[in-house]
């Protein structure tokens, strides 16, 4: 496979990220890095987001696939051209304090569901491709995602918190 | 003794593999042409003639059976049609001096036509079976020379029932043929009042509505596999999704689907695709 995403027991899953230098963004590593992310992202068909360190790159990045907007026409992705969502340096700003039992999985962790308790709203602060700063609300699954791709730069997999964790082969 | 075997498929490669195991081997195969196969429509050889020359029998491969088409010279004793493909024009029943006899997989006059181990499942039956016929003009229609019963267990599937109706047919076809020859035998003809007839199935029969009975799924399930294979429609991520089953079971009378082929994906477990996105 060409990007292999990197599976649960590797340490670079357990380090904390650290930031990108903002003068680096929109250079041809970071660039490079991007399109990586987004090849192995939109090779599963299974994936809606990724963080850099699940492809062995341990910085403070992020990508939300286009497709999990894909069903609503109105939404900010199909305003965004289709693309997929960049979040370089992330910030969690705001959370709700409105928390439900979710079930997730993740890229890291395949085979393996659980339903973890989640924050139903998220805000989050980032740069984006071009450099600029960006805030954005998500509530429902993208403010799953925001939280659950969050935990991947500290180092924290679904798994560590979840319950009624389910083998599926 | 001289005789051909008229064969194409798979069943048609089970019985003349008892046959042959049996030591009855054919003096020549008659097979319907090779045909385009498969999603790339490659133009195969149908699994008969791999069998002929692998085992180094004469086949012929006529495109027609009728008019322009003269049968290679006798004398012939006997023809045996195990699953051709198509009807046998009157012109050739006439050419053996034993007639020419079909080996049908079902409980004639049951389930003429060419689908009866797929209908039997479908129905529930408890028993099937296999007959040994003389062919006449008209399609399974011709006088009954010997038939055999088999139970019908609940989980047997398309595949399994083939190859256990070949090996029946095939044990009954050697059991019989000294008598046939020796005229021994009169055929009896079948009751056509109580005649049932099948067709061919269509991709759209394969279409599963999983407010059915679990059971009417399950046979379905098991009867239409691996052709034209079992799906269904579902919501998923607020789209009209295809999904292809590729294995299923029962469970206390409900109809569990294990594994699926999404519409352009690839095969995952049920489970795995109603959990959907990761992360």
């Amino acid at each position: 496979m060409k990007n292999p995403i990197i599976q649960k027991d590797h340490q670079i899953l357990r380090k904390r990220a650290l930031p990108v230098p903002i003068e680096q963004i929109g250079q041809a590593k970071i660039k490079h890095l991007l399109t990586k992310m987004k090849e192995a992202l939109s090779a599963r068909e299974d994936g809606a987001a990724l963080a850099a360190p699940q492809i062995g790159v341990s910085l403070r990045i992020f990508i939300v696939s286009k497709r999990i907007f894909a069903d609503d026409p109105d939404s900010l992705s199909s305003k965004l051209e289709n693309q997929d969502l960049v979040f370089i340096n992330p910030v969690l700003i705001k959370v709700s304090k409105k928390r439900k039992k979710l079930e997730e999985g993740c890229l890291s962790v395949q085979g393996i569901f659980g339903k973890i308790e989640r924050s139903e709203k998220a805000q989050v602060e980032a740069y984006n491709e071009q450099g600029q700063k960006i805030s954005y609300s998500g509530s429902g699954l993208l403010a799953q995602i925001f939280q659950h791709e969050i935990d991947h730069l500290e180092g924290v997999l679904f798994t560590d918190k979840a319950k009624d964790l389910i083998k599926v082969d | 003794m001289r005789w051909a075997f008229f064969g194409t498929d798979e069943f048609s490669v089970l019985v003349l593999a008892e046959l042959a195991k049996a030591g009855l081997e054919p003096d020549l195969i008659v097979a319907t042409p090779d045909q385009p196969r498969g999603r790339h429509l490659i133009l195969s050889p149908p699994p008969i003639k791999i069998w002929a020359e692998t085992n180094k029998v004469p086949i012929i491969q006529p495109s027609s059976l009728k008019k322009d088409f003269e049968f290679p010279a006798g004398p012939w004793d006997f023809f045996l049609v195990a699953s051709y493909g198509k009807i046998i024009p009157a012109n050739l029943l006439g050419i053996p001096t034993r007639k020419v006899l079909n080996i049908h997989p079902s409980l004639l006059q049951l389930y003429r036509g060419p689908s009866p181990l797929q209908n039997a499942i479908l129905n529930g039956d408890r028993e099937t079976g296999v007959t040994i016929m003389q062919v006449d003009p008209e399609m399974d229609h011709g006088p009954i020379i010997a038939r055999a019963k088999t139970a019908l267990a609940d989980d047997y599937n398309y595949p399994e029932l083939e190859i256990e109706s070949a090996k029946l047919g095939a044990t009954l076809f050697i059991k019989i043929i000294p008598d046939w020859l020796a005229g021994k035998i009169t055929a009896v003809d079948q009751d056509h009042s109580q005649s049932t007839y099948t067709r061919k199935f269509l991709k759209a029969d394969g279409e599963l509505n999983l407010t059915d009975l679990g059971l009417t799924n399950y046979r379905k399930y098991l009867a239409l596999n691996p052709w034209p294979g079992v799906f269904t429609f579902v919501k998923h991520q607020n789209q009209n999704l295809r999904l292809i089953i590729k294995q299923a079971h029962l469970e206390a009378d409900r109809f569990i689907i294990d594994r699926v082929i999404p519409e352009g994906r690839q095969e995952i477990s049920w489970t795995e695709f109603q959990h959907g996105l990761k992360a």
